[in-house]
């Protein structure tokens, strides 16, 4: 198999030669950028990986060379074009198909790759570039936060229970609802307190005492949270759903903002937040799905530790989101039939994420949106056969090995 | 336990959103489905992205201690039933 390249290297602003792409011959222009080198045989692959899957960019994995002057391999995730606004992950080698770029007018393997498709973006999985130093993409600022307010309807499902928290005994709904309403700047928000029979008359007294628009839907069958979210989302008015679970603290104060603003992208279907334990180590910065099951990624790393492409610092695509905390448009949550009432207590927001991806939008993670989530406190988390078999059944080959959290980034 | 609420902020839930959450689950069963007919079908319904991680999977599989272990190990059971098929 033969694919012709020719190879160019980046200028130190990042631009290709201007004439390069319109003078050659070749198919594919394999950039190699500042300060990299091609690995040997880095070629040979690509012209295989790109006959089997014609694509307008191709990037791939890389060896670094540390301080202790130890190889690392750095993989890399799939293409995340949400990442890639906020932060140039696609490595040493980068291949752009030369009719495709001609097309386009940009003098910059940025300004093409944002250009480009995102379904015409193609991970190699080889090394094709290896440097001598390590380097670590540096980060673009987000946009500034956006002016539109849509209503939000923030569906908490909850029996009212008690907990030893920060110290004190609370009612973790009525402490939460009572901080997002004296901490959140965003004021276009519903409150819909999905709650069991059993809740007692003292919470939903706390509760109607709030001052902000607070509803709540009576739960009479058995647990499924499942349910108690479509509950919820019948009830709700809002455009955007924010599935809440009871137990959770808020940090950053802005964080319903950033989640609106990143759901209000194109493309982006579902937000997932940075949920922390009360230890300050991470207990979720999205899915991890590899060997047919579903974990978190990050899970119980230091806040500080981070993968060497910096990923936990930057807003990025992950397979799936928590419903512990995941903002979703009303429409697309009706449109993939809510959350499957065939799992009642776990994996449904592992569902709920793979449905979503399967319309072809994307879920992703942001660190900038902090929260605390006292999982353990209220929750067995045990898992039955019968709810992984479930999962698998509809999806065992999308959890088979993860797309956007490649191994060399850690477990 | 069953709690009388005595609040006005409790809304009723109607049939009209017994019937929403029913639609809800009947869509859900449906795209459920769909998606456990295109597992039937995977090699189609993968990515190129995900064919080759995959593939990439299996590959490091095969390089590992363990399966080569395992392929020496069961060398003569192979070989026995490859002369059995003969």
């Amino acid at each position: 198999v033969t694919v012709p390249t020719v190879v160019v290297h980046e200028d130190a602003a990042g631009a290709i030669p201007a004439t390069l792409l319109q003078e050659t011959t070749a198919d594919y222009v394999a950039v190699v950028r500042e300060g990299a080198r091609l690995r040997r045989g880095a070629l040979a692959d690509l012209a295989t990986v790109l006959a089997r899957f014609p694509s307008d960019v191709a990037f791939g994995d890389s060896l670094e060379r540390t301080m202790r002057n130890r190889r690392r391999l750095i993989e890399r995730p799939d293409f995340s074009p949400l990442r890639f606004s906020r932060q140039d992950d696609l490595g040493d080698v980068v291949a752009i198909r030369v009719a495709w770029a001609r097309d386009q007018e940009a003098a910059s393997l940025r300004g093409l790759v944002a250009r480009a498709d995102p379904r015409r973006v193609l991970h190699v999985p080889a090394v094709l570039g290896e440097r001598s130093t390590v380097r670590v993409a540096e980060r673009r600022d987000p946009p500034p936060p956006g002016t539109n307010e849509p209503l939000v309807s923030i569906i908490i499902p909850t029996r009212g229970s008690v907990a030893h928290v920060g110290g004190r005994q609370s009612v973790l709904v009525v402490e939460l609802v009572s901080e997002v309403l004296a901490t959140s700047p965003y004021r276009n928000m519903e409150f819909i307190i999905v709650a069991d029979d059993a809740t007692p008359q003292s919470v939903i007294d706390d509760l109607v005492a709030l001052p902000g628009e607070i509803r709540i839907v009576r739960w009479s069958a058995p647990f499924n949270f499942s349910a108690k979210i479509n509950r919820g989302a019948v009830h709700a008015r809002g455009t955007h759903l924010l599935l809440l679970n009871d137990d959770i603290q808020p940090i950053t104060p802005d964080w319903i903002r950033i989640m609106v603003d990143l759901l209000d992208e194109p493309g982006i279907g579902m937000v997932g937040a940075l949920l922390l334990y009360e230890d300050g180590t991470v207990q979720h910065a999205g899915h991890l799905y590899e060997a047919e099951s579903a974990g978190h990624v990050a899970h119980e790393w230091s806040v500080d530790r981070d993968d060497d492409l910096g990923s936990l610092a930057v807003d990025h695509e992950v397979s799936g989101v928590s419903a512990a905390c995941a903002l979703i448009s009303r429409d697309l949550f009706f449109g993939v039939g809510g959350m499957t009432t065939l799992l009642p207590g776990n994996y449904n927001d592992v569902d709920l994420s793979l449905k979503v991806r399967a319309r072809g939008a994307r879920v992703v993670v942001t660190p900038r949106a902090r929260l605390i989530h006292f999982e353990s406190r209220t929750r067995d988390a045990a898992v039955t056969i019968s709810e992984l078999e479930t999962l698998r059944r509809r999806w065992r080959s999308r959890i088979e090995v993860d797309d956007y959290w490649p191994p060399s980034s850690g477990r | 336990v069953f709690e009388r609420w005595e609040s006005a902020a409790e809304i009723p839930t109607t049939a009209e959103h017994l019937s929403a959450e029913r639609q809800l689950a009947l869509l859900d069963r449906l795209i459920g489905l769909e998606v456990e007919n295109a597992e039937l079908s995977v090699t189609t319904s993968l990515t190129p992205s995900e064919q080759l991680r995959l593939e990439q999977q299996v590959a490091r599989m095969r390089s590992s201690l363990e399966w080569r272990v395992g392929r020496v190990v069961t060398a003569p059971f192979r070989a026995v039933r490859r002369q059995l098929v003969r």
